[in-house]
């Protein structure tokens, strides 16, 4: 499955710039491990013990997943992530 | 894959209106709400509250309280637990156990005005206040910051002195800005560049409360064996334990939350306050502790909504289509970071459909209390500063805006501000509803003498949430079926839970009795709030009552000896497939099921995404007087896509609701802070809320565009309503009188302030 990531602003920089990429991955934990392959450091914005970081929503498609890690991915969705409905840090 | 379901008309119990089952318990005063819950031995517990708003604390001396009779504890922070620097989601918010123990008790330094640094227990609550007074803190006191610009300019006092902020991924210190986050998709300076008209202004919103009528209050038990029964008013049973267990450092399993009635949340009753204090006093003092907070302390230290500072600059071309937008916006997390930025830059662009545009965010710790949910948190004061703008851009550029609205309308395939696309959404059919509506097309009519009248309209958007809920359904032998819920009942969801269970059982609302229980007798369940309960717990009702029905084709199938594949269910009757005239009703059945099995019971539960994006438009007519500013709104019409309306009593109240409170939060409603960071008006008399006797009826027009991810089409509705009346209203102001009001709250001084320039 290739899934296109739209990049949070500030993992830009990790990124080229890029505001998309297109990466293959068949869930949303491969697909994070992939980014960071190609793109070093971004993981760690990601991903904390193992889990979407608190306060991140990952948005697969039209919503907010509720399988982490562990969501499928189908060819040419979109992945994007955004701040949590519980907003900066707390 | 997400399941999605075809639209229906054909109901028989969705869409009439039932009697709420708690109906005559609130009304009677029979209902159980916290102040009235009483426990053998039971002691009262107070806290000691700072009178400053910053201040380091150089000591506290409670030994006259201790000596008192009548007095079995006193706790100061070094009481509290060490919680860990650790995020957990709560569904409508998260929080961070080391700041939430913080906030409910200090350490050595406070950081809003009624910081609790110490709380008593005693034979009564008398007692309690007394002992409370002969607690001595001697304090240093520090400058208070008070609104985002003042706390983020050089030299600015530091709130939080090991706070570490998040600066696009990047770690600062020595700061009050918890985090700043930015959205940006396209070319956003060169659409910019190239539009033909351009607009930009500044809006500032002050902090404002939820304003429920009942205070905060906890009842804690801290029993022999280690085990914390709590009874609370909370939006939500089982997130208020993931709290207190995380907070005192014992695991969930050794908390059990007993939710009683709720007095209003509006999303103010999700973080807890009393509870891990009463629970802490129950340990020390071996007795039931309740507490039971004053509306000072309500005010002073429970989560308001953030105000703020918005800049909002808007590009369209010369035939009326936007191109680009910025938005740039400071909102105050109180004294604790966790300001709702991501919503805000979820919705500010929301009923638009913009190519190209940037959004930048600022979390900014002040010394005010931590700013909790409210109501769409972070879309009403986005809506605000848009809907204003967009008026504007079309009063300079001459165009309608309705029409420009249309023209610009958010839909299936739009991108949000954030990215993310919308699917199946509502926003055409709102504003053709209202475009189409009476009031819209309506004269305005001639104000009374010394007033102007003006309309005002705007757009308000939340995009409601899902996650999880879970019920238990059990037959009873009258036919009757007991609902067992988790979803705490705010604006009257046990009838509209029933309404989701008789529909496939093709039963009456009121042959289900539903109950909402403790988190020992239920699955877990998620908050009362963004607007989820009517979607996902309303879901787990049905797929509950579907799996009952499974259930009893087994049965029917012992009474007719027959397989239950050939047994077929349909409006209430049971029947065999192969001799169709062998029919048994469902209360005939629940009459035999002592000879069929036993009992028949039923399980259903969900974790879903979102409940639907919810789009609404309002138009509000007002008078006002020029003489003395005061505004009267005389006309006011709420239109919103609901999915479909369950029971539409509820959906047009929580309508009529929210625009009630939208009003007051654009006319009236402030904290009106001290330099010192004290609130100038923290009661009902001085904090002014609108009542009955201050508006006319609210109108609504209910769109039904069902959703597709809900059996029945329901979107989340309770929160869209209260986004739109704020620009709605400083429309209005505009047409009536002129002049455009870039600040909260618009009250009579604003308005003779801007009138006499």
């Amino acid at each position: 499955m290739m899934a296109r990531v739209f990049v949070p602003y500030a993992l830009r920089k990790y990124a080229n710039g890029a505001e998309e990429v297109d990466m293959p991955a068949d869930t949303l934990g491969e697909l994070i491990d992939n980014l960071e392959a190609a793109y070093p450091g971004m993981k760690r914005h990601l991903v904390v013990d193992g889990a979407i970081k608190p306060g991140l929503a990952a948005v697969v498609g039209h919503t907010a997943t509720r399988r982490g890690l562990l969501q499928k991915l189908e060819n040419d969705v979109e992945v994007h992530f955004i701040t949590a409905i519980s907003g900066g840090r707390s | 894959m997400v399941a999605t379901f075809e639209p229906k008309t054909d109901y028989k119990v969705i869409g009439t209106r039932p009697i709420r089952h708690d109906g005559y318990d609130k009304v009677t005063g029979r209902a159980i709400y916290g102040a009235d819950l009483t426990l053998p031995g039971l002691i009262w517990g107070v806290c000691v509250r700072s009178p400053h708003a910053h201040a380091n604390i150089k000591s506290i001396d409670t030994s006259a309280a201790e000596a008192m009779d009548g007095v079995f504890a006193v706790i100061t922070g070094a009481d509290m637990p060490e919680a860990p620097d650790k995020l957990v989601d709560l569904g409508e918010g998260n929080v961070n156990f080391k700041w939430a123990s913080n906030k409910l008790m200090a350490g050595d330094k406070v950081v809003y005005r009624g910081h609790p640094v110490a709380a008593v227990a005693a034979v009564d609550r008398y007692t309690a206040e007394e002992a409370a007074r002969k607690v001595v803190v001697e304090y240093e006191v520090l400058k208070a910051v008070t609104n985002v610009v003042d706390a983020l300019a050089p030299g600015a006092p530091i709130v939080l002195e090991d706070l570490v902020g998040d600066d696009l991924g990047e770690d600062v210190t020595n700061t009050n800005m918890a985090e700043h986050i930015r959205h940006e998709f396209g070319d956003v300076e060169g659409a910019m560049a190239s539009a033909a008209h351009t607009i930009e202004r500044e809006y500032n919103m002050q902090m404002v409360h939820q304003g429920y009528i009942e205070p905060h209050n906890a009842t804690a038990v801290w029993d022999e064996e280690d085990r914390i029964k709590i009874w609370t008013s909370t939006q939500g049973a089982f997130t208020a334990r993931t709290q207190i267990a995380g907070i005192l450092q014992v695991d969930v399993s050794k908390v059990k939350v007993t939710p009683l009635e709720i007095g209003g949340g509006f999303g103010g009753k999700i973080p807890v306050y009393f509870e891990p204090i009463a629970a802490i006093l129950s340990k020390k003092s071996r007795r039931p502790v309740k507490m039971v907070m004053e509306r000072v302390a309500v005010f002073e230290t429970t989560g308001p909504t953030p105000g703020g500072r918005m800049i909002i600059k808007l590009g369209a071309d010369a035939n009326g289509k936007l191109v680009a937008a910025t938005a740039d916006i400071w909102f105050e997390a109180g004294a604790n970071p966790g300001a709702v930025i991501g919503p805000a830059a979820m919705c500010v662009y929301a009923p638009y459909e913009i190519p190209n545009t940037r959004i930048d965010c600022w979390d900014v710790v002040v010394n005010k209390p931590k700013t909790a949910a409210y109501r769409a948190p972070g879309s009403p004061q986005v809506a605000f500063a848009m809907e204003s703008a967009v008026e504007e851009l079309c009063q300079e550029a001459g165009w309608d805006s309705m029409q420009f609205r249309i023209d610009n309308s958010s839909r299936e395939g739009t991108r949000r501000g954030d990215g993310v696309l919308f699917s199946k959404i509502g926003m055409e059919e709102v504003l053709e509803a209202a475009k189409n509506s009476d009031h819209w097309n309506a004269p305005l009519g001639d104000p009374p003498a010394g007033k102007k009248r003006g309309r005002g309209m705007a757009n308000g958007y939340w995009f409601n949430i899902g996650l999880k809920s879970s019920v238990n359904l059990a037959v009873n032998s009258d036919g009757t079926v007991m609902l067992i819920e988790g979803s705490t009942d705010i604006g009257g969801t046990r009838v509209s839970m029933a309404m989701h269970v008789a529909e496939v059982l093709g039963i009456g609302a009121h042959e289900v009795r539903p109950s909402v229980v403790d988190t020992e007798s239920v699955g877990y369940t998620d908050v009362t709030g963004g607007s989820r309960t009517t979607y996902a717990t309303g879901y787990a009702c049905w797929i509950a009552a579907n799996n009952l029905v499974d259930e009893l084709k087994k049965r029917v199938a012992i009474l007719w000896d027959i397989s239950e594949d050939d047994v077929e269910f349909s409006d209430g009757v049971f029947s065999s497939k192969a001799e169709s005239e062998k029919t048994i009703d469902f209360k005939e059945l629940a009459g035999k099921l002592a000879d069929l099995g036993g009992p028949a019971i039923s399980t259903g539960s969900v974790d879903l995404e979102s409940a639907g994006d919810g789009f609404g438009l309002h138009i509000v007519d007002i008078d006002i007087d020029t003489e003395t500013g005061k505004t009267d709104v005389v006309r006011y019409t709420a239109i919103q896509d609901v999915g479909t309306a369950i029971h539409p009593s509820y959906v047009e109240g929580q309508l009529q609701g929210g625009a009630v409170q939208g009003i007051g939060w654009a006319l009236n409603e402030e904290y009106y802070m001290e330099e010192d960071g004290s609130m100038a008006n923290s009661s009902f008399l001085d904090y002014r809320m609108p009542t009955s006797l201050d508006l006319p009826p609210i109108d609504t027009i209910l769109v039904e565009v069902p959703n597709p991810l809900h059996p029945y089409g329901v979107r989340g509705v309770g929160e869209t309503p209260i986004c739109p009346p704020i620009p709605a209203v400083a429309n209005a102001i505009n047409d009536a009188v002129g002049i455009r009001l870039y600040n909260t709250p618009m009250n009579a001084g604003s308005i003779m302030k801007a009138l006499s320039k």
